[in-house]
């Protein structure tokens, strides 16, 4: 059977779903790359559109703008990636006990997950944080201090929490999904090996979940990275570039600027440095997937 | 062989049936889509439609969306030309540059078509002279207003006659300055005042900008040379931030519009300057504060009448199918009968301010709405073609009426939010505004 399809005129049967699947895929890429050579300002028609070779490249790699959501991207992912993958172990531990009312607890911690970003982020801005009205405000005036200035001064952590509500949840998922998975008998022998509640966790439980753990990162990752809609409706970015990540600052350039050369050159930059943070990390996994099974 | 011209056939038969039905579809009835935002008068409009419809045998599509969307959404709708929208809710920012684009038609060829009954009846003379030059490019207007406003500050009486304070009929910065602290915490948790703050060319920006104007600020000199380095600019940063800080609500980067008027409604703050249609919201049943709000003049200081000018507008997109159509939907919607109408159906306080003379010669609206006298002062006299002291090669009083405003706006809009923030210095914030500003005016082709 494998013979048949190594043939060539087998193969060529293949070629509709692979020229399909490449339009689908490459086609927008293709399309991005070329207008990131261009200068187009839509509101400027006047201006027509020019090819300016590499200068939108050069104009974004001297922005002081962009190394500062550059930054603000690697903050936001990697102290997100952390807190979440901290808290899922965490309560993935919790509600793998069996206790009264454990399936509420579980549908309380995992309901974050399924609000979606745009209304998440107004309920949070309106009603939680605000100073002159939200809960912020309440608590403040309750305790006699001033509020807590979430959106200017913290706009950063703000929004770095914010992710962790959301994301936490799914993180705790598949940790509990691992710790469902561990035999009891694993565990058992540790017991009467003399391991504490601690010694086991690392020894046992956390290395046998391992495989969890590196999935709900990697899956963390590719989504932390394209957080948008918070964003967009609690500091848009600000003050200034504080709380700007890279597809906020595409959109803040496309949207706003109306620049679809700089922006598109932006993308391509986005995904470059998303494609380099993902392989880095699926071949740091796949070292560890080859170690754990030799 | 015959195989083939069966098939051939069959296909040509669909394809005839399908385009049967596509022009039976077109001789049906028109149906147009319209473009517009989410506020009160809007959405008024959009209810009492059907009465259009019933009449004209003409359907609406309303795509109805908050401003910053509706702004980016028919953005691309005209600037990528797929044509999506047959009417669009335009600004007075837009109108000028969208005209000259030709991303929407020129209204004087459909006035010049019509009957002189009809033309008489519609009464372009009736329109404001500032609102309708502001929606023109080239003496040709593009759009017709459907609300307009100016700025004005509203106090409370109650709280002013309690500190014994007596607000000016046209006070300065200073003095608005000095009520706002007398008056913060008169009665528990009161703010002195409250201005927006949240980031955005069409939120901090409208205030502030007249704050600059009023200062003697300007954000290009003639030469469209960016002047974030004159020392009046610097001034109307330090006072705006000085005033939050002293007196207005903490914290105030998450507050726009709505919010403040929430806060004002509210009865939480003692003073506010923003656009004067929201008089008609502070003085509504379900407000706390109604009845108990004063009016004045946009505050000066070096520069006096510093009102800024701002109407929705509907306007006709290029690649309408049916303009003839969008055309009498525009008349009806910006007519003086419309605005009878909406006074007998849903209230005089909430007719659509600031576009027409005979609004406010109308005594039904007069008896509900206090402030009109003010308001229309106000509108009447905006400073839009000369906003500034010093000479400026733009015109526009809350923005600089360039297609790169929109970027240019919120790039400095932020910058004012890191700095009242505390996030940025004000040397730094002003010098990042002034590199943003050159880089528009040199990509733009401004600066020579």
């Amino acid at each position: 059977m494998l013979d048949e399809l190594n043939r060539p005129r087998s193969r060529l049967l293949t070629l509709p779903a692979i020229v399909i699947v490449a339009v689908i895929t490459q086609a927008p890429i293709l399309v991005t790359l070329g207008l990131s050579l261009m200068q187009w300002i839509v509101v400027r028609p006047d201006m027509g559109v020019t090819f300016v070779g590499l200068n939108n490249y050069i104009d974004i790699l001297v922005s002081r703008d962009f190394y500062a959501v550059v930054l603000n991207t690697a903050l936001i992912t990697l102290i997100s990636l952390a807190a979440c993958t901290l808290l899922g172990i965490l309560f993935g531990l919790m509600l793998n006990q069996d206790f009264p009312g454990v399936n509420i607890v579980r549908t309380l911690i995992i309901s974050p997950f399924f609000v979606m970003d745009a209304v998440a982020g107004i309920i949070w801005r309106t009603m939680m944080l605000n100073s002159s009205f939200g809960f912020n405000e309440s608590f403040a005036s309750l305790l006699g201090i001033k509020p807590v200035d979430f959106f200017g001064v913290y706009s950063l952590l703000t929004i770095i929490i914010l992710i962790v509500w959301q994301w936490t949840p799914f993180f705790v998922l598949i940790m509990l999904a691992g710790f469902r998975s561990i035999s009891v008998e694993v565990v058992d022998s540790a017991r009467v090996d003399g391991a504490g509640w601690f010694r086991e966790l690392l020894s046992i439980r956390l290395p046998i979940i391992m495989n969890h753990i590196e999935v709900a990162i990697l899956l963390g990752l590719i989504f932390v990275l394209k957080v948008f809609g918070l964003i967009f409706v609690t500091t848009r970015g600000g003050p200034g570039y504080s709380s700007a990540n890279l597809p906020f600052y595409v959109y803040r350039t496309a949207f706003l600027g109306w620049d679809v050369g700089h922006a598109a050159a932006l993308a391509v930059v986005t995904v470059a440095i998303t494609l380099v943070a993902i392989s880095v990390l699926f071949r740091w996994f796949r070292r560890r997937f080859a170690e754990s099974a030799s | 062989m015959s195989r083939t011209l069966a098939v051939l056939a069959i296909l040509l038969a669909g394809s005839t049936a399908v385009f049967a039905a596509g022009a039976r579809e077109e001789s049906g009835p028109v149906e147009l889509t319209v473009a517009t935002v989410n506020n009160p008068d809007m959405l008024i409009m959009q209810q009492l439609s059907s009465w259009f419809t019933r009449s004209t045998h003409i359907k609406l599509n309303f795509v109805v969306l908050p401003e910053n969307e509706l702004r980016q959404k028919v953005t691309e709708d005209v600037g990528l030309g797929s044509g999506r929208y047959d009417i669009m809710t335009i600004g007075t920012y837009d109108a000028p540059f969208w005209g000259k684009n030709g991303w929407v038609v020129s209204l004087e060829p459909f006035f010049a078509r019509l009957p002189q009954a009809e033309r008489d009846e519609y009464d372009r003379e009736d329109l404001l002279p500032s609102i309708r030059s502001a929606l023109s490019y080239n003496h040709a207007q593009y759009a017709l207003p459907f609300y307009g406003e100016s700025s004005m500050v509203f106090y409370r009486k109650d709280l002013f006659a309690r500190a014994g304070l007596t607000m000016p009929e046209a006070p300065t910065w200073k003095q608005i300055y000095d009520f706002a602290v007398r008056l913060k915490d008169i009665e528990k948790g009161t703010y002195g005042i409250v201005l927006r703050g949240l980031p955005g060319w069409g939120e901090i920006l409208a205030p502030f900008n007249t704050v600059i104007n009023a200062f003697g600020g300007r954000w290009f000199d003639e030469q469209w040379h960016p002047a974030f380095d004159e020392p009046q600019m610097r001034e109307a940063w330090e006072f705006y931030k000085k005033i939050l800080a002293d007196a207005g609500e903490p914290n105030p980067a998450t507050n726009g519009y709505t919010e403040c008027l929430a806060i004002m409604q509210s009865g939480k703050a003692a003073l506010w300057y923003d656009a004067t249609v929201t008089a008609g919201a502070l003085e509504a049943p379900d407000s706390k504060v109604a009845g108990r709000i004063g009016y004045a003049q946009a505050p000066s200081a070096r520069k006096g009448n510093n009102g800024w000018l701002w109407a929705w507008a509907l306007a006709i997109g290029s690649s309408s199918r049916h303009p003839n159509e969008a055309f009498k939907f525009l008349r009806w919607a910006t007519d003086r009968s419309y605005i009878s109408f909406v006074g007998s159906q849903v209230g005089w306080t909430r007719v659509p301010p600031g576009t027409r003379a005979s609004t406010y010669s109308n005594p039904s609206y007069l008896a509900a709405a206090p402030f009109a006298r003010r308001v229309l002062a106000a509108i009447e006299s905006a400073d839009y073609e000369h906003p500034t002291l010093a000479p400026v090669p733009y015109v526009g009083v809350q923005y600089v009426s360039i297609p790169e405003f929109q970027s240019l706006g919120e790039t400095v809009s932020q910058q004012l939010a890191a700095y009242i923030a505390g996030q940025k210095t004000i040397d730094a914030a002003l010098a990042d505004s002034q590199a943003a500003a050159l880089r528009v005016a040199r990509e733009g082709g401004y600066l020579k």
